[in-house]
């Protein structure tokens, strides 16, 4: 980690939160249940919760209760989803009728999350490679009662360049230095020679996602990582060979902006209106995301 | 892709005469059969490119099934319909639902036609049971029962 300590603001405070524990988070899946019906049967329990500031569906349970044993987790009324993880669905922002494609979506927590907030009303493409990933997006997605998603099996690398999609959300797979507070290990930072080969993959799969939105739509990546080499890189990389421009992400939460320079290379200067969310920032994981809106 | 219309007028007039689903309900549902699977979807995936057919893994989730003649319900679909449900309900308590889940089945005197019921514990469908002869059987798939009662041995 110590090799982020020049791009990571409030560094002392990022290193506390980095050795606390993850708090207990949950979305309520307003596909079954409205939030506040569920936080009737939650009192009516005894939990003790308060809801995020960002967002109606987001709770943390302060009470020492398993989250994950409970009937209403098992019908599907809530999913555990860290605080972090609800934003670059937000970002997206899914509405009805839009054909979205979720590239990496195993194991279903953000596809889930696009068909709620687009009242599953939009045609949702869950798309994620290997037999045990498959398994756990197939289960969340008829857990949670989403009926506007359709599940495949490509490659992200060689998804069909048949359908043009309004969105995409390319939560590519990363080096997941952002889980340390789930996993300690993670704290001493991922090896040089795997950020390298994962970075060539998520360089593959964004291409691959821009090639296959259409002209004005927009693309959501999303890493739970630090290393700049998976983020701004990527995006930095994929700027100057595809017809894409970055947006500018409005967050009401804190976070810190992306960066513009890493190891003496200077990054493109829109590399600012991305967004980088540290563990201190939401007393959650770390996540970067940057938005782009295909020109051609 | 193409709906098969037979099978979805067959569904509907199953589900309205057992469970007592409306008509309005089929306004945002449709079901897509794939051999005997039908699976709930929202209609607007109907309008999908077939060239995709071969790598989908699913489509919306399992809702029904077709065997032979009948229809049978997924306990997905049971849970999904949750409230809309007005028939052909049978209520467990606690120690009703422990017992079904344990040996599979239990006994359960209140007359109903013989036929597929959504089992009902605290105010939720937890899922498919069939009735007949005063029975009432689980039809909660395995690795899920399982899982529902480890957690309801937990509660008091």
């Amino acid at each position: 980690m110590e090799r982020y300590r020049e791009i990571i603001p409030e560094w002392e405070k990022f290193l506390r939160f980095c050795y606390q524990p993850l708090p207990k988070t949950l979305r309520v899946n307003s596909i079954k249940i409205s939030p506040y019906d569920l936080e009737e049967i939650f009192t009516k329990q005894g939990w003790k919760f308060h809801r995020f500031d960002f967002c109606d569906y987001g709770y943390e349970i302060v009470s020492n209760h398993d989250i994950s044993k409970t009937v209403e987790h098992w019908l599907g009324y809530y999913y555990i989803q860290e605080a972090s993880s609800f934003i670059p669905v937000l970002v997206l922002d899914p509405q009805p009728e839009e054909k979205i494609l979720d590239l990496c979506a195993a194991p279903g927590g953000k596809t889930t999350f696009i068909a709620q907030l687009s009242r599953n009303k939009a045609v949702i493409w869950a798309n994620d490679i290997g037999f045990q990933r498959m398994r756990a997006l197939l289960s969340n997605i008829y857990r949670m009662g989403v009926t506007s998603a359709v599940v495949t099996n490509y490659n992200g690398l060689f998804f069909p360049n048949k359908v043009k999609f309004d969105k995409i959300l390319l939560d590519a797979p990363c080096s997941g230095e952002g889980n340390m507070r789930k996993d300690p290990r993670r704290l001493k930072g991922a090896e040089p020679g795997f950020i390298r080969n994962i970075s060539g993959i998520q360089k593959g799969l964004i291409q691959r996602a821009i090639d296959i939105l259409q002209p004005g739509g927009i693309l959501v990546y999303s890493t739970c990582t630090l290393a700049p080499e998976e983020n701004e890189m990527v995006i930095d990389y994929v700027i100057n060979r595809r017809n894409v421009k970055i947006e500018k992400i409005d967050l009401s939460i804190p976070h810190a902006p992306g960066i513009t320079k890493w190891q003496n290379k200077n990054l493109h200067s829109d590399l600012v209106n991305t967004v980088r969310i540290y563990p201190h920032h939401l007393n959650s994981g770390g996540v970067y995301i940057a938005k782009l809106r295909k020109l051609s | 892709m193409q709906n098969s219309e037979n099978y979805l007028e067959e569904v509907k007039d199953y589900f309205l005469r057992r469970f007592g689903i409306p008509e309005s309900f089929w306004i945002e549902h449709t079901i897509f059969f794939r051999k005997d699977k039908g699976w709930i979807i929202n209609p607007v995936i109907l309008n999908l490119d077939v060239a995709f057919e071969d790598k989908i893994s699913s489509l919306g989730f399992p809702f029904v099934r077709k065997l032979g003649k009948s229809l049978k319900p997924t306990s997905w679909g049971l849970i999904y319909l949750g409230h809309r449900i007005t028939r052909n309900i049978v209520n467990l308590n606690l120690g009703d639902l422990k017992e079904i889940l344990l040996r599979g089945r239990i006994i359960y005197n209140q007359e109903l036609t013989p036929g597929y019921v959504a089992l009902n514990y605290d105010g939720n469908v937890v899922g498919c049971g069939f009735y007949q002869n005063s029975i009432v059987e689980v039809q909660i798939p395995k690795a899920r029962r399982k899982s529902l009662l480890e957690i309801i041995m937990r509660l008091k």
